[in-house]
């Protein structure tokens, strides 16, 4: 190799500084290490492509389908559904398309109105015109319309107006759930019932609310109230179905109701909207005998043959409190109670006192409105002065206002062994067993047990006995208030009846809102002729769906027949 | 020297096409989906239609009405129901694994 100097750049400088090399060699030497070291680095950026090549074609097989999942769409309302215990469907949001437009995007407004009242006939043209010429940037044309006119719509080509998905609230059982479920309004929020308590979590969560009715026993109890008021001639009614173990409402009932897909065309009907079991509060009448005698029983047992003198009617200022049927001999407690005496009730309270009276009303919770899962739940009404008259006034269940749901609340508290339960609408879980409250012991709840299965195997709710379920119950007859004293001749009568008895499982309601006497009950309008019969047929459809095993009569044994007035054949038996 | 280059040349290039082939079929598969996406969807949907209007046939009103025009069937007696007293907890002559959860259950029964 010459000595042949060589000239080669060195860097970017300002002025080109020329160094010296030694040799050809060198140079060459140096080209030859950045090539390597460049192919080098090509060789790695290749190899991690190829890397992750082989990863995700072979190794990760179908990692990507989370990725799908993720982005899947719903394609379901936004609005969760409601389904009963066992998940039929009671409320769903279907998508629908409602149409709005831009008015200052829209050309021509006469020809558009025009063209959208052809297509949607039930538009008013002037109101559609006069929102199209309003300049308003978002005006609501016509909501939640069917995809067929949709596409009909759209085939008009009218610029300016557009489509939103919309979802409509849709009651696939009409009348069937009215006051439990209530209804929302056209932008979807609750305005009543379950719709309005549990709004927030129906809009939040996808998942059905599950609620503790059941269809088919919702049915029977709206079937068999309507067929009632219609042959009774009543005026209304009103009906219950609870479970004494849970506390769920089963089924609710409250006639007049109305369509909640139609609440929008209702108008004057606005009574219909009444929930009479959670809302009405009533003076309950004979039903409180259940409380006043389970009190008087709770101080000692062996008061259930204690004797009272109810010959005479019982004078207090200007009132005068009689029987019915006054018996003209001393009456023990349990006949008291079977014979539903006002005056032996009356004078059961007095040896009590009122404020033994007071706690245990107050531990029944009859002095708050019921925890129920409904924004329409009253509040109840008693006097805030606990006098004496108080005292003998409610222990045949005048003088404080209850709602229905707040009796049968208390009632299932007594026969289910003396625990009471909180109501609720929403399906129980299967493993929460705690959270009842006593309100009387276990002895006193199988004596109050006995004495109303007596009622309806021998007594007054006989009509209400259903062969093999071991009905015991109690009727009642209240007058309804007008003013500052009773409507005379009106009365609300009502049955509660609980099967089977020996071990309660199930609580039935019945009210009639002034039934008539018709021939059948030859004159009558009394609880046991009208309330208890439909109470026995509602009981005699439902416990085979709500799975009650008929027990052979007999397994509870009647109190002994000393205690007892002997069943008089006499067709003039009431209350 | 000449045919190595050569031959990373022609690789290169067939790689290079390999690559853009690859790169359309997965945007086509990509369209696919989002388009069988969009069938799923409106499908949900109709399910959804049609699940709301088998709810309003099986309105326990109308069933009952078909029932009584249609069928022979009435509401059930107490007296049609009979329960099976078998004791589950002796030898089991039928040789069948009964589970200790189902015995446990079975005890209540009564």
């Amino acid at each position: 190799m010459s000595q042949r100097k060589l000239y080669v750049p060195q860097g970017f400088h300002g002025t080109a500084q020329w160094h010296e090399v030694r040799s050809l060699r060198q140079v060459l030497d140096v080209a030859k290490t950045r090539l390597l070291v460049v192919c080098g680095v090509f060789m790695l950026v290749f190899l991690v492509i190829i890397g992750r090549l082989i990863d995700v074609s072979l190794l990760r097989r179908g990692a990507e389908e989370g990725l799908v999942q993720a982005r899947s769409l719903h394609g379901v309302g936004f609005r969760a559904d409601i389904v009963d215990r066992n998940g039929e469907l009671l409320a769903t949001s279907l998508t629908t398309s409602s149409l709005y437009a831009n008015a200052q995007v829209v050309l021509n407004a006469k020809e558009a109105a025009q063209k959208l009242t052809e297509v949607l006939p039930e538009l008013n043209y002037s109101q559609i015109l006069q929102r199209l010429e309003s300049g308003k940037v978002f005006v609501w044309l016509a909501r939640h319309l069917p995809p067929q006119k949709q596409a009909e719509v759209m085939r008009l080509g009218i610029p300016g107006i557009y489509f939103q998905q919309d979802e409509r609230r849709v009651y696939p059982h009409g009348e069937l759930f009215s006051h439990v479920l209530g209804f929302t309004n056209i932008d979807n929020q609750g305005l009543s019932g379950v719709e309005r308590k549990f709004n927030e979590s129906l809009l939040s969560k996808t998942e059905s609310l599950r609620l503790s009715l059941d269809i088919r026993a919702q049915h029977v109890l709206r079937d068999e109230i309507l067929a009632g008021i219609e042959k009774f001639k009543a005026q209304g009614g009103a009906g219950l179905v609870m479970n004494v173990q849970t506390g769920e409402v089963i089924a609710m009932v409250s006639l007049p109701d109305f369509d909640p897909n139609q609440v929008g065309k209702m108008g004057p009907q606005k009574e219909a909207l009444f929930n009479r079991i959670t809302l009405g509060a009533y003076e309950m009448g004979s039903s409180f005998k259940i409380f006043n005698t389970a009190l008087y029983l709770e101080s000692d047992e062996s008061n259930l043959t204690k004797k009272f003198d109810v010959s005479g009617p019982l004078r207090l200022g200007r009132f005068k409190i009689t029987d019915f049927h006054p018996a003209h001999y001393p009456l023990t407690v349990a006949e008291i109670f079977t014979e539903s005496s006002n005056i032996g009730s009356a004078k059961m309270a007095m040896q009590m006192g009122s404020s033994l009276q007071k706690a245990f009303f107050e531990r029944l919770g009859f002095f708050r409105p019921s925890s129920l899962e409904l924004p329409e739940v009253g509040s109840p009404l008693f006097p805030k002065k606990w006098s004496e008259s108080t005292t003998i006034t409610t222990s045949y269940g005048y003088g404080i206002s209850i709602s229905p749901l707040q009796l049968v609340t208390a009632i299932a508290g007594v026969v289910n062994n003396g625990v009471m339960r909180q109501p609720t609408l929403v399906k129980a879980n299967a493993f929460k067993t705690e959270g009842g409250v006593r309100v009387v012991s276990e002895k006193t709840s199988e004596t109050m047990r006995k004495l109303m299965y007596m009622i309806v195997s021998q007594g007054r709710g006989k009509k209400a006995k259903v062969k093999g379920y071991e009905v015991g119950g109690k009727t009642g007859t209240a007058n309804q208030l007008s003013g500052r004293s009773y409507q005379k001749g009106s009365n609300m009568t009502s049955f509660v009846g609980a099967f089977p008895m020996s071990r309660p499982q199930y609580i039935v309601l019945i009210m009639v809102d002034r039934p008539q006497a018709i021939k059948e009950t030859y004159g009558f309008n009394a609880a046991g002729w009208n309330a208890a019969p439909i109470a026995g047929k509602v009981i005699a459809r439902i416990a085979p769906l709500l799975h009650v095993i008929p027990i052979s009569e007999g397994k509870i044994e009647p109190t002994e027949k000393s205690m007892l007035i002997p069943a008089s054949t006499s067709l003039r038996r009431e209350h | 020297m000449r045919r190595y280059t050569t031959l990373f040349f022609f690789l290169a290039l067939v790689i290079g096409f390999v690559l853009f082939k690859v790169k359309y079929e997965v945007v086509e598969i990509e369209e696919k989906i989002s388009q069988i996406l969009r069938q799923m969807k409106r499908e949900r949907e109709t399910i959804h239609i049609l699940k709301a209007e088998w709810s309003h046939l099986n309105e326990p009103q109308r069933l009952q009405k078909l029932a009584e025009k249609f069928l022979d069937i009435r509401p059930m007696k107490a007296e049609q129901i009979a329960t099976m007293h078998h004791n589950f907890t002796e030898q089991d002559p039928f040789r069948c694994l009964i589970p200790r959860a189902h015995l446990a259950s079975m005890k209540g029964e009564e």
